[in-house]
């Protein structure tokens, strides 16, 4: 990447770049099995390695979005989608399903978004004071609920004789979900508002912009900072709930990615959430690739901290 | 453009805040709800701790000087020895035979507790790492015996079943069980060819059972092959794709959560010859096969046996 922050012909040519970083990806993804580069058979293609393609993209996708539309929100570099506590209310979500039984159906998934609802709206309404939420207040409640739940969480694991490793594949991430018919059309359901709420999340990336610059400047400039901070937070709250529903707390790429868009094309979120969506699926892709290379796999989070930490020092150093 | 609450004006109270309708409801509701849900789950932590604490324990305390297991499978060496008058304490595990849950609990198999434990004065006190790595170090720093159960094998199984017998005086019965199951073990009819078998112990994610489980050598012996035996971990995580490559003949599910009906959906594992001759067993007993007891040779039989069948099935 070139150091000259917005030049108007490097911009066309580093999104060409990243698209085509995303469908190398996305080829090695769909080639690469247990036993190294093979292109295996068309049932394994279409039931097993399309699927978890499909869930890299999204997974890492949204993650590194609403980490951006976070950072931007609340003007801080340290947020992550998982500081507001919604991921701890999923996997909470997730181990009552695992401990409840009956993983075979949904339950399991819906738990996970139910317990990602319930805790949206407990941050929220913790934060609250007086009719309005200030940024810190959203952060320090999200932080306090987020501990609580992952102390619920240990609790139940304790209780329901799991081994520890199960526990820390559940949380820390995993591409390679058991699908049955029913689960797919969950999973498809949970595509499409997704996108929703993506395509709706990249509406206030103008607002993002001018509020980043000054709350009451962006009052003059007619941003609403309120229902901005409100919407945004349910959005990206609800984005991160659904992907860890499905493939656990992946860490790192919504806490770095959004700061390596940044670095690469700017500060304008028009520009860096879509690129930091590409380029957390990309780095998803590849990390799951290289967790599911060794026997027995890895946990995701473990591979996307090796990638990404090397490639974030090269990028920061160079600036 | 309404007017926001973040303005100078409201923020110093000179105006009145401009909380809609629909906020002050709504608010209320969810910190009720909050209040609610924050007391439920005290009360429901409330009730588990005092079930775990005060649930079990009406009877007298047994006299002192026995011997505690802290390991199900313990247990049932020493009722198989015959040695149960000596035992004074176990845990809630501890549910084989029939009358091994009427000894008094000291806890459950990851929080044996320790203070319940003392209360008996035990002279010994069997254990397992590394699960019980906490308990284990406070016993011995208030010089209790411990003695550490982890059989990888079934020879290391056959030497722990003697030291057993010999440190509860009873060497000769454990040489006979000893020798009870090898023969058991030895008229265990095997199936004709070797199959590949894939045992799941958890679906999520994907956990089966490595070389350095006692459960390879169960199936081992019972003639079948492992398809991760090559895998040195005990209980490895392992991928969907993995499995399928590997391609086992017969599957066991030793997690109650998924039978065998809900198994043929799973998209993508019909390719593999286990489902594809209805080869997926859900009805092995789990605890014969993870408890290194005595009955492992009743493990070892039934797989033989569900292997057998399963030959039997491919051959036609």
């Amino acid at each position: 990447m070139t150091r000259s922050r917005s030049a108007p012909g490097n911009q066309t040519l580093r999104w060409l770049l990243l698209l085509l970083l995303l469908g190398v990806a996305a080829l090695l993804s769909l080639s690469i099995g247990p036993t190294g580069f093979s292109l295996s058979n068309a049932s394994v293609l279409a039931n097993l390695r399309l699927p978890r393609l499909l869930l890299g993209v999204a997974a890492g996708g949204v993650l590194a979005f609403s980490g951006t539309a976070l950072q931007g929100l609340l003007g801080n570099p340290l947020v992550d989608p998982y500081t507001l506590g919604v991921a701890n209310g999923a996997a909470l979500g997730t181990t009552l399903g695992v401990v409840l039984g009956n993983p075979a159906g949904i339950s399991t998934p819906l738990l996970a978004i139910a317990g990602a609802m319930v805790t949206l709206l407990a941050v929220y309404a913790i934060a609250q004071t007086g009719g309005k939420v200030t940024k810190t207040g959203l952060v320090l409640s999200g932080v306090i609920v987020g501990f609580f739940l992952s102390g619920l969480v240990m609790l139940l694991m304790v209780f329901a004789r799991r081994p520890l490793d199960q526990t820390i594949y559940l949380l820390m991430g995993n591409l390679d979900i058991v699908l049955t018919p029913t689960r797919l059309w969950l999973l498809i359901a949970s595509g499409v508002a997704v996108l929703g709420a993506l395509a709706w999340l990249y509406g206030f990336a103008r607002s993002l912009n001018i509020m980043a610059t000054n709350e009451e400047v962006a009052e003059t400039l007619g941003v609403n900072t309120q229902s901005t901070t409100r919407t945004v937070f349910a959005l990206s709250s609800l984005l991160v709930g659904i992907s860890v529903a499905f493939t656990g707390v992946i860490s790192f790429v919504g806490l770095v990615v959004p700061h390596l868009a940044r670095l690469i094309f700017g500060p304008d979120h028009a520009r860096t959430m879509p690129a930091a969506f590409l380029l957390g699926a990309c780095l998803l892709l590849l990390a799951d690739i290289l967790a599911r290379l060794t026997t027995p796999v890895l946990p995701l989070s473990v591979v996307t901290a090796f990638l990404g930490v090397p490639f974030f020092i090269y990028l920061f150093r160079t600036r | 453009m309404k007017r926001a609450d973040s303005s100078p004006l409201t923020a110093h109270g000179l105006v009145p805040r401009t909380d809609s309708a629909f906020c002050i409801p709504l608010r209320r509701s969810l910190q009720s709800a909050i209040c609610i849900l924050h007391s439920a789950i005290i009360l429901g932590l409330f009730a588990i701790c005092s079930l775990l604490t005060i649930g079990c324990p009406r009877s007298p305390l047994p006299r002192p000087g026995g011997i505690v297991s802290l390991v199900p499978s313990v247990t049932e060496i020493i009722y198989a020895l015959g040695q149960e008058s000596q035992l004074t304490g176990n845990t809630t595990y501890c549910d084989y035979p029939e009358d091994a849950k009427r000894i008094y609990k000291v806890g459950d198999f990851s929080n044996p507790n320790v203070e319940r434990i003392m209360r008996l004065k035990p002279k010994l006190v069997f254990a397992t790492l590394p699960e019980q790595q906490t308990a284990v170090a406070k016993l011995e720093q208030m010089g209790v015996r411990v003695f550490i159960s982890r059989p990888s094998d079934f020879d290391s199984l056959f030497r722990e079943i003697r030291a057993i017998g010999a440190s509860l005086g009873a060497a000769s019965q454990a040489d006979s069980l000893v020798r009870a199951v090898q023969t058991r073990l030895a008229q265990v009819t095997e199936p004709e060819h070797r199959l590949k078998v894939y045992l799941e112990i958890a679906e999520q994610p994907l956990m089966t059972v490595g070389a350095s489980s006692l459960i390879n050598e169960i199936i081992e012996r019972a003639g079948g092959e492992n398809v991760f035996g090559d895998v040195a971990k005990e209980y490895p995580v392992v991928s969907q794709e993995q499995v399928i490559t590997r391609n086992p003949d017969v599957i066991f599910l030793l997690h109650p959560m998924w039978d065998r009906s809900q198994f043929s959906r799973r998209l993508g594992w019909r390719e593999i010859n286990a489902v594809k001759f209805g080869q997926v067993r859900d009805d092995v007993n789990p605890d014969i096969v993870f408890r290194s007891g005595p009955r492992v040779a009743d493990a070892v039989e039934t797989i033989a046996q569900c292997l057998r069948h399963a030959v039997s099935v491919h051959d036609t």
